[in-house]
């Protein structure tokens, strides 16, 4: 047991609290206990400021269009009975129901008061649920594969229980899955349902007319199973409806759903408007306000089904799982060339390869599309859209790059750095992704002070002129001061970090 | 009626809640102008508590309009069991944490930062002292993003935000001793991390000279 003065004491010690008489000659001696208490009370001062600041208002000229066009359309959708509320009286069966099978002492099987009674059918696991025939739509329960670290369910109206131990689910069943489980679902019609880590669904229909998924958060992956016909299976995300018939992953990011459609054809629709269809492998991007974004990107083959390839910021388009597969082909571009790399999207009719002896580039409305080898020029566009972020920060910048303004003392060109620093990572960040700028943007980002303390972009490296608007978008934040005569400020972008 | 205890001034607050039930009504019934208007009501209190909980961090912008695309889709199936506000807090906590989880998964840009704070008047003067409190503050939720999300949530909430812990059991939709209890290791785990952080004596080393170069400027 450790013979320090315990920390809450000492902290509040730091807020003005009186030590105990041994704490206090213990204080008096102990040189690890004055240390903590001098850090105790710099973050005392820290939560002090914290509660007097207001956090930084959120950019409300950016979020109000989108908000309110969204209500517009939410209201639109309500009018028009497109979004309706779910039906009180079934939810108060799902809890009758409930409550019977807890008192059973059973995990309880939700009922839907539809005109079909329920048609339970047990699967055993590695095989398809079977609907059972009639002459109405019946519905049938989903059968738990697989289950791992932590997975939950819960029933309207009945909690939460550990996933692995109900071997079946009933319509309107929640799947949550912890950081790093897993569930795995058996659906009709050789339907698979893989549920990743820190995931959300629910099973919002299972009859044998239709199966649907609803996303809640997270990542989920629908494949089928070799031969199985039968209906597509649906995936419902906010208002967004995407229908595969083939195996198709789904992947919540901050304002889309994006779609990864691995094999086969889906539809994709929105409030049950008409939409459109594709057949992978292709990438879709769904936003939440705004129409379908079709990427032309190659989606990775089903047997590896990574979703870090679905994330943002990683190399996404990096796909040397492709080299082995045969056949697979890029829409009406043809096969994808041999040794392939890296793929990105350069304009929505331009296609940029990398292979393995050098970059390629492919037309899509071209007549004949063929992959063509690409000149190599300095200044040209990137090779990978979704680079690695971490490569484009900027190096700190030097001090010593600013002779213009010899008035400012070191440490007030560091401040000035650290101000500008992250405004220029954010903007290569979006500028790389985007496809605008170079992969490894290299160079110097220049801003320029006025006397009267404005500043500008007065510099960009050509590497980096995607990120030329939004730098100057950002120009007008830092707040730099005014000297006798303008000066300019220089950050460093690439090269090695220190 | 207030849901939310305003500790000081500035604090999360609530709206007129007398006005709140025939909007959401109207909302329910498909009148646009109703959700904008909920909108107008509650946004700046969803703004702070999304900056609030995340930290100086880019993604507030999206999460906050996240929230109410959340919000708006889900309103239909709300039946005024709670109050509205407690209801969209609730709906924040969630949507935030959910970020939060995702963003901690995925390799980033590592510490990107935005300014954490809004400068008042008097301070826009300054850029040196809104850089270092911006500093300040990315020290501190680097320490606090050392806690689990949920111990995170409490802390950040009851003593940074002063919301108080019934209030925090309701939007976490957990009983208040199970907020209690977090908010008790949250801070052990706190404590502990700033007496061993180092960073901490070498910012207000940073900050005091750069306010003396500041003066002496």
């Amino acid at each position: 047991m450790s013979a320090h003065i315990d920390v809450e004491a000492l902290f509040a010690h730091a807020d003005g609290v009186a030590l105990g008489a041994g704490d206090a000659a213990h204080l008096e001696t102990c040189a690890a206990c004055r240390e903590a208490l001098v850090r105790l009370t710099d973050g005392r001062a820290l939560l002090d400021e914290a509660r007097e600041a207001a956090p930084r208002e959120p950019d409300w000229a950016a979020i109000d269009p989108a908000v309110l066009a969204a209500a517009e359309s939410t209201a639109r959708a309500i009018r028009e009975g497109k979004l309706k509320a779910p039906s009180r009286w079934r939810e108060a069966t799902f809890f009758g129901v409930s409550l019977a099978a807890a008192a059973a002492g059973v995990v309880a099987l939700g009922s839907r008061p539809v005109a079909a009674p329920v048609e339970a059918v047990a699967v055993a696991p590695g095989r398809a649920p079977q609907a059972v025939e009639g002459p109405r739509v019946t519905r049938y329960e989903a059968q738990v594969l697989l289950s791992a670290a932590g997975s939950a369910v819960g029933l309207a109206g009945a909690g939460r229980s550990p996933l692995a131990s109900v071997a079946r689910l009933a319509e309107g069943a929640r799947i949550e899955t912890a950081l790093g489980g897993r569930a795995v679902l058996g659906l009709r019609d050789g339907w698979r349902v893989d549920l990743r880590g820190e995931s959300r669904a629910t099973l919002a229909t299972l009859t044998t007319a239709a199966s649907e998924v609803v996303l809640d958060a997270g990542e989920v992956a629908l494949l089928r199973g070799e031969g199985a016909t039968g209906p597509a299976l649906r995936l419902r995300a906010h208002g967004w409806q995407v229908e595969s018939e083939g195996a198709t992953v789904g992947a919540w990011r901050a304002d889309r759903l994006r779609v990864v459609v691995l094999a086969g054809r889906t539809a994709v629709s929105r409030d049950g408007a008409a939409g459109l269809t594709v057949t992978g492998p292709v990438v879709l991007e769904l936003p939440l306000v705004g129409e379908a974004q079709r990427r032309d990107e190659a989606a990775r083959d089903g047997d590896a089904l990574d979703l870090a390839a679905l994330d943002d910021a990683a190399p996404s388009l990096r796909v040397p799982q492709l080299e082995g597969v045969t056949g697979l082909s890029l829409g009406s571009g043809g096969p994808l060339p041999a040794g392939l790399e890296s793929l990105c999207v350069r304009t929505p009719a331009t296609l940029i390869a990398r292979t393995a002896r050098g970059r390629m580039t492919l037309e899509l409305g071209a007549q004949s599309p063929a992959w063509q080898r690409s000149p190599m020029v300095a200044s040209a566009a990137p090779a990978t859209p979704h680079a690695a972020p971490q490569r484009v920060l900027p190096s700190p910048p030097a001090p010593a790059a600013t002779p213009e303004a010899p008035s400012l003392t070191a440490g007030q060109r560091a401040t000035m750095a650290a101000m500008a620093r992250p405004r220029v990572v954010r903007c290569l960040a979006t500028c790389v992704e985007r496809n605008q700028c170079a992969e490894s943007p290299s160079g110097v980002v220049e801003f320029t002070t006025s006397p009267e303390g404005q500043t500008r972009l007065s510099r960009l490296d050509p590497s980096m002129a995607g990120a030329r608007r939004c730098l100057e978008h950002e120009s007008q934040f830092l707040h730099f001061p005014g000297q006798a005569a303008p000066y300019a400020m220089q950050i460093p972008v690439g090269g090695r970090e220190p | 009626m207030v849901s939310l205890a305003a500790f000081a001034p500035g604090r999360l607050v609530t709206h007129d809640e007398d006005l709140q039930p025939a909007y959401v009504a109207r909302a329910q019934a498909g009148d646009a102008r109703a959700f904008q208007e909920l909108y107008r009501l509650h946004r700046r209190d969803v703004g702070r508590l999304v900056a609030r909980l995340m930290g100086p961090r880019p993604e507030v912008d999206d999460v906050v309009q996240e929230v109410f695309l959340q919000v708006f889709r889900s309103l239909v199936s709300f039946r005024g069991e709670s109050r509205f506000s407690t209801w969209l807090h609730r709906v924040t906590v969630n949507v935030t944490l959910m970020n939060i989880r995702a963003a901690r998964s995925r390799p980033g840009l590592g510490n990107e930062l935005t300014p954490a704070h809004e400068p008042t008047a008097a301070e826009e003067d300054s850029p040196f002292d809104v850089s270092a409190r911006n500093q300040r503050m990315r020290a501190l939720y680097a320490i606090l993003d050392t806690l689990s999300e949920k111990k995170r949530a409490v802390f950040i909430l009851h003593d940074i935000e002063g919301v108080a812990a019934a209030q925090i059991a309701e939007m976490v939709d957990s009983p208040v001793l199970t907020v209690r209890t977090r908010l008790f290791y949250a801070r052990r785990e706190v404590y502990a991390a700033m007496a061993q952080d180092k960073t901490l004596g070498a910012i207000a080393e940073e900050l005091k000279l750069a306010a003396q170069e500041g003066a002496s400027r």
